[in-house]
This record gives C-alpha cells, structure tokens and sequence, in this order.
C-alpha cells in the first residue's frame, strides 16, 4: 500500500511529464504487489501440486494480475510514445506550460 | 466478424462499403436481440472465469452501440485506419457491455479507453496529444484505484463476480466508484472530458461522446446497485448536472458546448439508476448525431456563423429540438427520468433541462442561405431513429411540462445570451484536476461512512 501512495504523492507534486508517467507505474507495481501479497496469506508454497494443501499461495490473483501487468506496459508504452511527440513538438514537458499552450 | 474488420486494412478501395455492411450486421444483430429480449448468462471456463451476461441493461447499451456505429459509417469515414480502429472499437464495446465480472469489466474498459486514445490524436495536433496525454493519465489513475478496491473485495469474498459487491469494506466500494466515474464524464471527476471530445475529429467525437462515456456508466449500473450506494452517487449526478449546463450556456465554441452538456447530461443519467439504459440510449442518439452535423457548420465559433445551408439549417434545429427533448423526439424520455428521482434532485435536474434549452437555443435563430450540402443519409438515419424512439415512449403526462421547460430555456437565452463569457477553465488543467480527484476519493469514503 506504500507504494501506491508514494505514486499518489509522486503524481501530485512533479509537474514534468515523464515523472508524472513514471509515478504513475508505481503506482501500477503498488497495485500489482498487493495483490501478490493478497495470494500469499493462504501461503507461500507454489500451487503447483494435485493435492491442495493450506500452506499454497492463492493461485487467482497472481493469474489476474498478470492481464493487468500487460496493460499496464501498454498504455505506459503508448504514453510515453506520446511525450516523445509532444516533446518534439510543443517543445515542452511541463504541464502547466503545455495547459497554457494548447489553449493559445 | 473481428477477420472482417481485418479487412479493411488490407482492401484499399471498397473499405467504407465494407464498414457500412459490418455496420448493418451488426444493428441487425443487436435489433433481433432487442426485440427478442434475447438473455442468456455463460461464465467461460470455471469458478473464476470470465462471466458474461446479456440482459436488460446490456441489450440497451448494444442497441446504441450498433445505432452510433450505423450513424457514423452513413457519414462516412476517408481513412482506413481511423476504419479499423473503429471497428475493433465497436467489437470491444459489445464484449464491454456484456460482461459482468469486476476484473473483465477492468480489462475491457482499459481496452476501450486504448482504443479511444488512439482514435483522439488520429488528427495528429498537439491539442490532441496533450488531451489524449491528459486522459490517459487520469484515466490509469482511476483504474489504480479500481483495482485496488477489487484486490479488497477479493481478500474478503474469494470471488471477483459482480453479485458479491454487497457486503465488502466501505473504502472497496468508493474506491472502485471513484475510479470508474473518472471513466464516466461526471463533473469534477473527468475534467479531461469536454478537451478530449472537443478536440477530437468530429467522426471520434460523435462515437467517443455516444457510446464510449457510456462504458463508464455500464459498469456503475452493474456495481453501484449491488452495493446499496445508489444515494451519493446520484446527488453527485444531479450536481453534475447543473454545472455542466451551466458551463455549456457560457461557452462559445460548437464542440466545448457539446462536451460539456454531455457531462450535464451522464449526470442526468446517473441521477436514476432505473431509467439509466434507456436514457443513455437516447443521449447517444442525439449527441452523436449533434457532433456529426459539425461537418456541415462553416466554423466552430457559433457566433461567427452567419447563414447556414437549408438542409443543415433544417438538421441542426431539429436535433437541437431533440436534445431540448419536445415531444416526439428522442429527448422526450427525461420525463420518466425524473419521475424516479427524490425531490431535491428532481429540483436540480429542472434547472439542468432548462439550462439545456437555453444552452441550444441559440441554434434555433440561425438565418438560411447558401449553397446546399452534399450528404445527408446520415442525419435522415437519426432523425428517425430519434422520432422512433420519441413515438414508442410517448407519454400524455408530460407534453405540458415539457413544452414549459422549452419555452423557460429559450426565455433564459433571450435574457441572458451573450452577457457573460467563458474563455477557459482551470478546472480541466492537469495540475488541477489530480488534486481534485484525490480529495474527491476522500470525500467520497466519508460521506459512505456517514451514510452508513
């Protein structure tokens, strides 16, 4: 949960746009390693047995996280695409140059 | 159906037929599952599969999509890739509004808001990429938070189904509310709205602002019912309501008036959970169809059109009409909106359909002349999809009241128009709006916890 919140704060205070995105993953892993932590209160022995005994991890969050990692390295992917262009044109990457910029 | 749109890419010539054909399979489809009332509920693969299900709600929404999508490829699309985008689009939508488990509802809705965000910078101007830029940064924001609140349900239930929302910790629930009303275009949570969709092609606004806001409100419809949160979420609607009409009276530009009545609008829609498929459907009809007559407008400033065209002239008072919701057309279902609603937030949502009025009366004193305009399958294809819709809910009750608002909405342009301006919002700067959200998400926790 720490994480998350130093994303959160990361998020809040940078104005550039690449640690803007960047806080924004860590934010992302935060999420992702909760829900490891969640699969691991059952335990921390690989799920990988035909008998199911109490000390497995949780198998189900750990399978749904991993849809999530992927679209996480998209849109990441897609949006620093977007910087790169937006670097290249509007030749800032501050947004509160760029908020003042778009409307001019 | 997904090779068809494959297709596309490939075929140089006949692409847009091709659309138009895919188009109206699909509305046959969604038609025949409509009128059928066609339901059914699979969950792939196991316990903890993806669980799909087609019911009331989802056979409203589908109906709209395919209506949207069947208003744009009438139009006509010049490119083959903003075609391809569109159609993939539209196929993710059905899945969307199918689906009825949290985690499928976060993936598609992540597909979908991909999927939007290469479609907003097709036009390829800054403006767009920093909206797009801006979207997609509140938008992963938001579904952080989702995420976080579904991790929560899932560490008390074992179980990811819709169905099992009721009894989880308070902050599982506003965390995951707050992150999809961001997604769904009500005020002071997406701030990014009305520059997305102004900024758009017009083609993507017409689709972005009919159907994609929409998946926001699809996914509150599943949840927020479930989880007994119907009250705050829909006095936040009525809230939203009247400021976004109060914004979209003030401004100037075309598209900026249009926006911002669409987050006046989801507020209407979210303000009563009963009557939100059916109104979300008529608002996808008559905003779409007022975002595609942009193509015939000379310019975006509304006050330096001059004359306008017959045919166009025509269209835009009627659509106006509808979007003011006279009898007889689209518009006019509000009056069930209102009918399950409390009294306070019926008060509001008064001034909110007056304030609509107002803000499109100003389309109604347009002077004609000029040359006529070339394509017009398009706005015939809405009209009466408009006047259908308008016929089939028809209702004695409400002409009277109805025809009041009208006249109050064109009286309150008359007196007020053109006396106070709105150049730009603060509001909508990134710098601005993180803050906001997270002291939203807050405030939202506290008010389920007094509420409780």
């Amino acid at each position: 949960m720490g994480i998350i919140f130093i994303g959160i704060l990361g998020l809040l205070t940078r104005r550039n746009i690449i640690m803007k995105l960047l806080s924004l993953d860590i934010m992302g892993t935060g999420v992702v390693s909760y829900f490891v932590y969640i699969s691991s209160e059952t335990g921390a022995v690989p799920p990988i047995t035909l008998n199911w005994n109490l000390g497995n991890a949780d198998p189900i969050p750990q399978a749904v996280i991993i849809t999530s990692i992927v679209i996480n390295f998209a849109t990441l992917a897609l949006a620093i695409l977007i910087t790169m262009i937006l670097a290249s044109k509007a030749l800032s990457l501050d947004s509160t140059k760029l908020d003042k910029k778009v409307v001019d | 159906m997904i090779l068809l749109s494959f297709i596309y890419t490939f075929s140089k010539r006949s692409h847009r037929l091709l659309f138009i054909f895919q188009n109206a399979l699909n509305l046959s489809i969604a038609f025949l599952i409509f009128m059928r009332e066609c339901s059914f509920s699979i969950t792939l693969v196991n316990l903890f599969g993806i669980h799909l299900v087609l019911d009331e709600v989802s056979r409203y929404f589908i109906l709209l999509t395919a209506l949207v999508f069947m208003g744009v490829s009438f139009r006509g699309v010049n490119d083959r890739n903003l075609t391809f985008l569109l159609s993939v689009t539209m196929f993710s939508l059905n899945l969307l509004f199918l689906s009825y488990d949290l985690f499928n509802l976060y993936v598609m809705i992540e597909l979908v808001s991909l999927l939007t965000f290469l479609l907003i910078v097709h036009g390829k101007k800054i403006s767009q990429y920093w909206a797009a830029l801006k979207y997609i940064i509140l938008g992963t924001f938001g579904m952080n938070l989702y995420l976080v609140g579904v991790a929560i349900v899932y560490r008390f239930n074992y179980s990811l189904s819709v169905q099992d929302v009721k009894d989880v910790p308070l902050i599982a629930s506003s965390l995951m509310i707050v992150g999809i009303m961001i997604r769904s275009g009500v005020f002071l949570f997406s701030m990014w709205l009305p520059q997305a969709h102004a900024e758009a092609e017009t083609v993507v606004s017409a689709v972005l602002s009919g159907v994609v806001v929409k998946t926001g409100v699809y996914a509150l419809l599943r949840i927020i019912p479930v989880s007994n949160r119907e009250n705050i979420v829909s006095h936040f609607g009525a809230i939203s309501a009247v400021l976004g009409v109060v914004f979209a009276f003030l401004s100037d530009d075309y598209k900026k008036i249009l926006s911002y009545s669409t987050l006046s609008q989801v507020g209407i829609i979210l303000s009563s959970f009963k009557t939100a498929p059916l109104y979300s459907l008529a608002h996808g009809i008559f905003k779409s169809w007022l975002f595609l007559l942009k193509d015939d407008l000379p310019t975006r400033k509304v006050k330096e059109i001059k004359k306008l065209d017959f045919t166009s002239w025509l269209f835009l008072i009627l659509a106006s009409l509808s979007i003011s919701g006279l009898p007889g057309t689209s518009g006019y279902v509000k009056g069930q909106v209102i009918e399950h609603v409390p009294l306070i937030s019926k008060i509001l949502l008064e001034i909110a359909f007056v304030g609509t009025c107002a803000s499109f009366a100003k389309f109604l004193f347009m002077k004609v002349g000029g040359a006529e305009s070339k394509k017009i399958y398009h706005h015939i294809f809405l009209l009466t999809v408009s006047t259908i819709l308008g016929v089939l809910f028809f209702n004695e009750k409400y002409i009277f009241s109805s025809i009041l608002i009208f006249l109050i909405g064109i009286s309150v342009h008359l007196i007020a128009h053109g006396k106070c301006k709105l150049k730009k919002i603060v509001l909508e700067d990134l710098e601005v709006s993180l803050p906001i959200l997270v002291i939203l998400t807050v405030v939202i926790s506290w008010l389920m916890y007094l509420q409780r």
